[in-house]
């Protein structure tokens, strides 16, 4: 009896705190600008050109400026928008890009100039910076390539001044999605003298550094938090609706669904469904789902004795029933993938999402009906294998060693027990590990997740040229190669449209290399009085949070 | 004295230079790289330039002999591979400091409460007290940490809107990661507390006491505990060591700035600087409270001193 009535006082104390720090809001009609979200990690560094992390994209797209910003229209369109740069033009065949630049300015006072953008690009491509993203620009800028090798001086790169407030950017040839590149990470300005300054520990901490986006660090913590406070010197000031944002570092899942639960966090993302379910009940909170542009995929290394058939290959992907996988592992949380370039990615002026052009390579596979299992015995046959699937000696390998790798292990293998009647091994070793023994070519089928680099189907499909080595798959193709080279110069955006088809539909369809199985999804959830939080997945990271607001009168 | 303790010194410093050693050349020899996970598609030459930034593109025992010189002449463990241009002593001197605030609060806190416990649960052996006592001391050594913080978490903060989430640097934030992290000293020292304590109530020495008419509290005060704590000390050594560097778990549910998140992560990531960083430190700690115990031992417990002369 005793203790429930301290309880009951203890629930009435702290009610009665909670209604006092409500009112304080109420009463005075005007909202504070502030917000507090999270991010799942610690970024390594605020260094534009060595940050190849997502949580380190999140915090620089609202600190710094980028020359052209993503923005969306009352429809929710993505609308690429001059940021640092007020106009832009090309030459004819789009070579030669020329940025017009705004009167903007660092937070120390100092104007911001075309210089300062050459020196940020600069810094990617120099090999004594050796910056992660170097790919991004490397064959696309002018003497890229023999830049970034150390063959030619940083100043032989295809980026110059021509004065205070006007970028010249010069490529290698036209270069079709060079404008989703300016809108990118890689496109940011950097201060000379703060950089060479600070040397190596520049972007390491947040003293030192001067920004030029709608906000500033004013403060971080390693793992623990940021705090932005808006830029007064930023050029567009007036118009930054927040005065502040604080990022806490919440590596917990579950720490920042109970952070949201009691409102010490204003915006979360849900990856599990009973929490969906539980904040779906909540009043004051609006949902919003988009896909990401990343895939979660299988790929086959076509050196392999077995997987060197593609009739082994497309068994292996037809097997897998899209909708079950979504159902039974993500509990309708991820979406079917039937292509390699995920949902959502643009190219060009005219077509806003590719993967709705068309028929999806995966789909025509389907279609055309083939029994997963004859597939399989047809391509036993060819390789001299016998007619029992259940003689195959298959390992499946897994980047990771958490349950969740586990559990879709098992699901694997009963799927391909129930379909095809292989029993195939499970291989689960930390990421390390597993990129090296991939990188050697010693594995057979492997699972991992890809995210776009940068808004164009270019940036998924140039993975699989011959001479890249991003997913080794041991596969070489000339048709394909040549599709890709013809895309990568083509400025008209229905002809590229059509070799990027093509291309996509060899990868997928012919050869079947790469088995698509889920692109994710954000399911977020903010509290409603969050105005013009950005709905898609560009616009979130290659927009940030300059025109967020707080409802007045919340 | 003095010279037992020279010598200790010294096995120390061995100790201490087998475990860089041993830990350099393991740490080596699995596979992955700090770039792999992070610079893919890098070509040739910047692949080159970034491994000559961080001295890896040397042989092992060059690179070997390069940190230990670093060590010895500055004691400086490096830079950060993972996150450019943090140093990696400064990490560690950082985040243990928070590490060290929540543990040792930890630790005090739950040499309290379970020293009192285990005395209350002595003296009142196979009585109810002492069955409660039991009762929470197997609880807490068998509930995990995750358990627990994440139960303590729902319902002091989502559901009685008490105390915060999570979060550092108000004293409210420690309220939930020092209970959870006592919840184990807690029931380790009851334990521990009540078996020394019924140990030394049997022996000869406390019937003399009674016999000699000491009353019933300085027996206890004077004989029993004083000889029942000794033992107590040898696994608070191992203990300090821990407070230091910090839970990955409880950290990372109540997001902690401490430093275990980088003894996980520094392996994960490949970044060898940290990973040496992170190693040497426990190593250090460790070693240097088991001399320090070692030397508390001499000064509690006259038999110790006796048998060093031997």
């Amino acid at each position: 009896m005793k203790a429930k009535r301290l309880l009951s006082m203890l629930l009435a104390l702290s009610m009665t705190v909670g209604l006092a720090a409500c009112g304080g809001g109420e009463g005075g009609g005007t909202a504070a600008q502030t917000l507090t979200t999270s991010l799942n990690e610690e970024p390594a560094t605020l260094d534009p050109s060595r940050c190849n992390d997502i949580v380190g994209d999140t915090i620089i797209v609202n600190v710094q400026e980028p020359l052209i910003r993503v923005e969306q229209d009352e429809e929710g369109n993505n609308v690429p928008t001059g940021a640092g740069a007020e106009s832009w033009e090309s030459n004819e065949d789009g070579s030669v890009w020329t940025f017009h630049l705004r009167d903007n300015t660092w937070s120390d006072g100092v104007a911001v100039t075309a210089q300062d953008y050459v020196y940020g690009i600069q810094r990617i491509l120099d090999p004594e910076v050796g910056s992660p993203i170097s790919f991004l620009l490397m064959d696309c800028i002018k003497n890229g390539a023999a830049v970034n090798s150390g063959e030619m001086p940083v100043s032989e790169l295809g980026v110059r001044a021509v004065d205070e407030k006007t970028l010249e950017i010069t490529l290698e040839g036209p270069t079709p999605y060079f404008l989703s590149l300016a809108y990118s990470k890689a496109m940011y300005p950097a201060r000379q003298d703060i950089a060479e300054s600070l040397g190596d520990t520049y972007g390491a901490d947040a003293e030192g550094l001067v920004f030029s986006g709608p906000f500033k660090v004013t403060q971080w913590v390693h793992n623990s938090q940021f705090v932005l406070e808006k830029n007064e010197s930023y050029w567009d000031s007036a118009n930054v609706g927040l005065d502040s944002i604080t990022y806490l570092i919440m590596g917990d899942e579950n720490s920042r669904y109970n952070s949201f639960e009691n409102g010490s966090l204003e915006i979360v993302t849900v990856g599990q469904p009973e929490w969906l379910d539980r904040f779906n009940e909540k009043d004051d909170v609006t949902f919003t789902e988009y896909v990401t542009p990343s895939i979660r995929f299988h790929f086959y290394n076509t050196q392999d004795p077995i997987f060197q058939n593609e009739n082994i290959r497309k068994a292996f992907t037809l097997a897998l029933d899209r909708d079950d996988v979504v159902e039974t592992i993500y509990h309708g949380i991820m979406v079917p993938a039937y292509g390699w370039v995920p949902q959502g990615v643009s190219s060009g002026e005219t077509i806003s999402d590719y993967s709705a052009e068309g028929t999806a390579p995966l789909t025509a596979l389907i279609d055309e009906g083939n029994d997963p299992k004859e597939l399989l015995l047809q391509g036993m046959e060819e390789l001299g294998l016998g007619s029992d699937p259940s003689t195959l000696d298959i390992t499946f390998s897994f980047g990771g060693t958490t349950q969740w790798l586990r559990t879709y292990g098992e699901y694997l293998q009963q799927v391909y027990q129930e379909t095809l009647g292989v029993q195939i091994q499970l291989e689960f070793n930390e990421w390390g590990t597993f990129q090296s023994l991939v990188n050697s070519g010693d594995y057979q089928v492997g699972y991992q997740v890809w995210s776009i680099d940068y808004n164009d189907p270019m940036a998924m499909l140039s993975l699989f040229t011959s001479n890249s080595t991003a997913i080794p798959t041991g596969w070489a193709n000339e048709e394909y190669d040549s599709l890709i080279a013809q895309a990568g110069v083509e400025m008209d955006d229905q002809a590229r449209l059509a070799l990027y088809q093509q291309a996509e539909s060899i990868l997928v369809h012919d050869d079947c290399v790469v088995c698509p199985v889920v692109n994710e999804t954000v399911n977020r959830f903010n509290y409603s009085y969050i105005q013009n939080l950005p709905t898609n997945y560009f616009a979130m990271n290659n927009g940030g949070m300059k025109n967020v607001s707080i409802q007045q009168g919340s | 004295m003095v010279k037992y303790v020279i010598k200790r010194v010294l096995y120390m410093l061995l100790t201490l230079l087998i475990i860089i050693t041993v830990t350099f050349f393991m740490m080596h020899s699995i596979p992955g790289d700090p770039l792999a996970s992070m610079a893919r598609n890098l070509p040739e030459q910047t692949r080159e330039n970034y491994y000559a930034k961080y001295g890896l593109d040397k042989p092992a025992g060059e690179q070997y002999l390069i940190f230990m010189e670093n060590l010895i002449t500055e004691g400086d463990l490096g830079e950060s591979i993972r996150y450019p241009g943090r140093s990696v002593t400064d990490t560690l001197l950082t985040n243990s400091r928070v590490s060290g605030t929540t543990g040792g609060l930890a630790l005090l806190f739950g040499i309290a409460i379970g020293v009192t416990l285990g005395i209350v649960a002595a003296l009142n052996k196979n009585k109810w007290p002492d069955y409660i006592v039991m009762f929470i001391a197997i609880m807490g050594i068998t509930i995990p940490a995750f358990v627990m913080a994440a139960l303590l978490q729902y319902f002091f903060t989502v559901q009685f809107h008490l105390l915060p989430t999570t979060g550092w640097g108000r004293p409210e934030n420690l309220v939930l990661p020092v209970i959870v992290l006592s919840f184990n000293t807690i029931a380790t020292y009851a334990r521990y507390v009540k078996s020394n304590m019924l140990e030394v109530m049997n022996q000869d020495y406390i019937l003399t006491a009674e016999a000699k008419g000491v009353t019933p509290f300085n027996v206890i005060k004077n004989h029993v505990l004083r000889n029942a704590f000794l033992p107590c000390i040898t696994i608070l050594g191992g203990q300090i060591a821990s407070v230091f560097t910090g839970s990955f778990v409880v950290e990372r549910i109540f997001s902690i700035p401490g430093l275990g998140f980088y003894y996980i992560s520094s392996i994960n990531d490949r970044d060898y600087t940290m990973i040496l960083g992170t190693t040497v430190f426990f190593g250090a700690l460790f070693v240097v409270a088991q001399l320090l115990i070692d030397i508390v031992y001499g000064v509690l417990d006259p038999r110790m001193r006796i048998k060093a002369k031997d």
